[in-house]
């Protein structure tokens, strides 16, 4: 069928002087029928990669197949791919019909009554059958959304690259768009790219994301793996709202330490830190800091709240331990008044454990843990 | 965003300052016209005895039908009308064509050529006269249309001008129709033509006034009165007489100048459009 | 090196497969961009840059218009304008009228800016500032030698009828270039107005706007923010009015025939009248190149002095 191989993936630009490295060996294996997120921060390669999917760019090295075929020596007509720009690049001259009639008229010679059918079904499903004769001056930003991602349909790909098709789009259309975006595709089942900077759309909507970082995959999983079991500290900080906190401490004897809090490691901790480690760095989700703590107990944190802002459904604190900004997601209904001082606790469990030099997770290593199973 | 400054913020009598100030300006550069005009239809009796006197009480239209009648004005009307009309047309295809292979194509040579073309604008095209004009002989295209036509047609401005406006549309246009299987030449039809009708009016508008009013380059090129463009026609017309009819003169220079003004009148948009786009000027 | 290697070989594989779609149908095709610029280039290369060149070579040339043999001269045609009053003239008289001609970039930066204050009927304005500009030089030409004529003419009878003393403008030989600058200012105008006018709608209001809030009075707004941020809108304007200056014909031949005697002569008028009156295309050709010298320099002074931070 159209599964989807990345190999080793490499686009440099620029000349001898100044290289950009786009996207660096980049591999990624996507089944048929999936829907795959490609996150990761501005210019660290999305768009580079989905152009050399699509055959807007020609990678250094590295190969792209599908179904088994490599793409590389195919023009991008030919590749059984279509895409949505993020301006969508509807054609203004052209009424709606005509754009999503334009690449059956340019890239097939179906009849003519065979187009106007495609480009009326694919209307139907998105409900612009009515829309069909104006031009994209005349739509608003959903409804040219709609005719770009039906140009897509139209073509009846085997693929959909999607860059960042939501981002013109004002909030509340946003979120109602995401759900629509995944039906659709469940309903067409084509295996899917979408692109995107925003990490509330990779959580959401993808079966699989694929975070990048300067032209790097970080980690290529379900967001629940992405979420839980990040392989690294830019995984870890880029996934989540608020993100991550993080503290620099060092390790003696099952204690850590960083000149403010001591923290005695329990076994469950203590499984994944190798040998002669002095130095990591400790992570622990907003939400997962417990604010209940019995004072008294060990491994408390007494903190001062400095800002409150209550959410409604949860409240966000802010703190600091030492020289590190701590912030807070608590669900408990208590009203917390700032400046109060609280204890707070980190429970073993939640904590994520990353080497200090690579940034790496640290649960890759396991002296005995049989849950800390990793991709 | 346009830096507009806040009416409320300036006094009355500084705003009445401004409108005379502006008033003034404006009524020195239609007057002349105007003026003109208005002596016209004036008896020639009158021209020469009451130059300030404004409305004639006996107007009349015959200085234009003395002009007409008496010189092959209708000639000159023709051979403007078919170098404008093939100077335009001419200059809107090589020029959009050029202009869009120079912002979006992909071959190597594209920065020399543009070189080329920003060192063309600086050659003043009465350098190149002489030696245009042996070269015209050599093919045969001295006192022909095309002789006259394609100092216009081969000026610089127009790329650039086509070009500025191609950089201006996105990349993803052109990818979105190559990824649906459209040739270069298919996009440029399908598309970028479409796309610049916006461009290419000031374009047209502008090579129209230049061909219109050219006069050196058709002077040296031309040596029949049967091929005179009006400027030609009118330039070397008033220096026959000794003795000037400025009635006819007069008549001749507005009849001239009326196609201009009008399609300047209909199309001050794109004129505008097109001098800005010209200056490169950011905004 | 061995991956890399293969990806070489891959890429070079792709390029060849390229190739072998049919060019006109490739969209990567170099070949179907150079179809597009193709006519063109070639209309540059023979209107233009030949000519240049044999520009140049008919310059060093005894290069008569009905003769077949040209002999070789050197320098000659350019040691001989120096000594040609006639040329040292219309030298003179091209740099004043240029110079003249630049008194319109003020004036069309004033009222530029009145007209961007954006009082009622602004849009009026520029329009009919503008129409000197659309009208073709001839006709120009033709409309002021009526208004000056000294005899019927309306300037006269206005300057009369107020009172004061009348002059005899373009057949004057002192007034005769000056009048032909009022002309040539009057027609430049509305052009530089246009171009400053989208310069200032260019202009981030912010910066007006934190001005007024910092307490600057509307000089103060002038001096420290329009000066400087128009420097690169004024630098084209000062560009495109001295080299359309310098290369002025048409007025000079229509309303003055270069007189009286050699008052309004100008390089081109100068330069038509022997390259293609009198037929001596060599010496009119040398006239041609210092033309081109000039205009070119006049460019790079430009660049030089004002357009440091002004990118293309
Ligand atoms: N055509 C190009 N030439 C040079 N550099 C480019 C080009 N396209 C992208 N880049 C660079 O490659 C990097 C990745 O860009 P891109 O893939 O667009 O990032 P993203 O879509 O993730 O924001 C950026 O540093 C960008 O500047
Ligand atoms: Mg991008």
């Amino acid at each position: 069928m159209a599964e989807l191989e990345i190999t080793n993936l490499r686009k440099v630009f620029g000349d001898e002087d100044e290289t950009i490295v786009a996207v660096d060996d980049l591999s990624l294996d996507i089944e048929d029928g999936e829907f795959v997120i490609l996150v990761g921060p501005s210019g660290c390669g999305k768009s580079t990669t989905l152009r050399c999917i699509a055959g807007l760019e020609e990678p250094t090295s590295g190969d792209v197949r599908l179904a088994g075929q490599s793409l590389l020596d195919k023009r991008p007509s030919n590749r059984d791919i279509a895409m949505v720009f993020q301006n969508y690049a509807l054609y203004p001259h052209m009424t709606a019909f005509g754009n999503m009639a334009f690449s059956l008229e340019m890239g097939t010679d179906l009849p003519r009554d065979e187009i106007r059918r495609r480009v009326e079904d694919a209307a139907e499903l998105l409900e612009i059958s009515e829309l069909l004769e104006q031009r994209p001056g005349e739509l608003s930003g959903g409804q040219q959304q709609r005719v770009a991602l039906g140009r897509a349909i139209v073509r009846e790909p085997e693929v959909f690259l999607l860059d960042e098709p939501l981002s013109n789009l004002d909030a509340k259309l946003r979120s109602s768009m995401r759900a629509e975006l995944q039906e659709l595709q469940n309903q067409l089942g084509v295996t899917t790219i979408y692109v995107t900077h925003d990490q509330t759309e990779a959580m959401t909507m993808g079966d699989r994301i694929a975070i990048l970082n300067q032209g790097k995959l970080q980690q290529f999983g379900t967001p629940l793996e992405c979420y839980h079991e990040p392989n690294n500290q830019f995984v870890a900080g880029f996934i989540g709202s608020p993100s991550m906190n993080f503290l620099e401490m060092a390790y003696t004897d099952g204690v850590l330490d960083n000149g403010h809090v001591q923290y005695h490691a329990p076994q469950s901790l203590l499984d994944h830190i190798p040998p002669n480690t002095s130095n990591l760095v400790v992570g622990i989700r907003p939400e997962h800091i417990e604010t209940n703590a019995d004072p008294g107990d060990q491994n408390v944190i007494n903190v001062v709240i400095e800002v409150v802002e209550p959410m409604g459904d949860r409240t966000i604190l802010y703190t600091s331990i030492g020289e590190e900004p701590i912030i807070i997601s608590s669900a408990e209904e208590e009203i917390i008044e700032e400046g109060s001082e609280i204890p707070i606790h980190f429970p073993p469990d939640k904590m994520h454990l990353f080497d200090r030099t690579s940034g790496e997770s640290l649960r890759a290593y396991e002296r005995a843990s049989p849950l800390a199973e990793v991709k | 965003m346009a830096a507009r400054f806040n009416l409320e913020s300036l006094p009355s009598w500084r705003i009445v300052a401004i409108h005379v100030i502006l008033m003034t300006a404006a009524i020195l550069a239609i007057a002349p016209f105007v003026y003109a005009f208005l002596t016209s239809i004036k008896p020639s009796p009158e021209i020469l005895g009451a130059p300030l006197q404004p409305i004639t009480p006996n107007p009349t239209i015959e200085h234009y039908i003395t002009f007409w009648t008496e010189h092959p004005f209708d000639r000159w009307v023709l051979n403007s009308l078919i170098l404008t009309t093939g100077a335009v047309f001419a200059s809107l295809l090589l020029d959009s064509l050029a202009g869009f292979a120079l912002a979006k194509g992909e071959f190597r040579g594209r920065y020399g050529i543009f070189l080329l073309v920003i060192g063309t604008f600086i050659i003043p095209p009465q350098a190149i006269m002489v030696p245009l004009f042996v070269q015209m002989g050599w093919i045969g295209w001295q006192n022909t249309y095309w002789g006259i036509m394609i100092l216009i047609i081969s000026a610089p401005f127009g790329v650039f001008l086509m070009r500025q406006f191609y950089l201006s549309i996105s990349d993803s246009y052109l990818e979105a129709a190559r990824m649906a299987g459209a040739n270069t030449f298919q996009i440029y039809f399908k598309i970028i033509l479409p796309m610049g009708k916006s461009a290419l009016a000031a374009l047209a508008i502008f090579k129209f006034i230049f061909m219109w009013g050219a006069f050196l380059w058709p002077l040296i090129i031309v040596d029949s009165g049967a091929m005179f463009p009006i400027p030609v026609g009118l330039g070397l017309f008033e220096g026959q007489y000794g003795d000037t009819p400025w009635g006819q003169v007069l008549a001749a220079s507005l009849l001239t100048a009326a196609p201009v003004l009008v399609a300047y009148i209909l199309a001050q948009e794109a004129f505008m459009k097109g001098i800005a786009l010209q200056g490169g000027v950011k905004g | 090196m061995l991956a890399e290697l293969q990806a070489n070989i891959k890429t070079i594989h792709a390029r060849i497969d390229d190739t072998s779609w049919d060019a006109f149908t490739n969209p990567d095709s170099e070949l179907a961009w150079y179809v597009l610029v193709g006519p063109k280039l070639f209309l540059f290369l023979t209107i233009f840059v030949f000519p240049f060149f044999f520009a140049i070579w008919m310059s060093i040339h005894e290069w008569h218009m009905l003769a077949a043999e040209h002999q070789f001269l050197g320098l000659d045609n350019y040691t001989r304008m120096l000594v040609d009053s006639r040329f040292i003239d219309s030298f003179v008289n091209t740099v004043i009228y240029t110079l003249g001609l630049t008194l319109s970039v003020p004036i069309a930066l004033f009222l530029a800016i009145l007209i961007n204050k954006n009082i009622r009927g602004s849009a009026f304005y520029s329009a009919a500032i503008f129409v000197p500009v659309v009208i073709s030089w001839v006709v120009v030409s033709l409309i002021w030698m009526w208004i000056y004529n000294p005899d019927i003419g309306m300037l006269n009878a206005l300057l009369e009828a107020v009172g004061l003393p009348t002059s005899q403008w373009t057949r004057g030989v002192r007034t005769a270039l000056p009048s032909l600058i009022i002309i040539g200012i009057w027609k430049t105008v509305g052009f530089n107005l246009v171009i400053f006018l989208a310069g200032l709608r260019g202009l981030p209001e912010s910066y007006y706007e934190a001005a007024t809030v910092a307490g600057a009075n509307s000089w103060q707004k002038f001096r420290y923010i329009t000066m400087p941020l128009l420097k690169p809108t004024t630098f084209f304007v000062v560009l495109v009015v001295l080299i359309t200056a310098f290369r002025e014909f048409t007025p000079m031949f229509v309303i003055t025939d270069g007189g009286p005697v050699t008052a309004t002569h100008t390089i081109v008028y100068y330069f038509y009248i022997v390259g293609f009156e009198r037929g001596q295309m060599g010496y009119a050709s040398a006239m041609a190149v210092v033309l081109l010298i000039v205009v070119f320099v006049i460019s790079i002074i430009q660049q030089r002095t004002w357009g440091q931070d002004v990118d293309y």
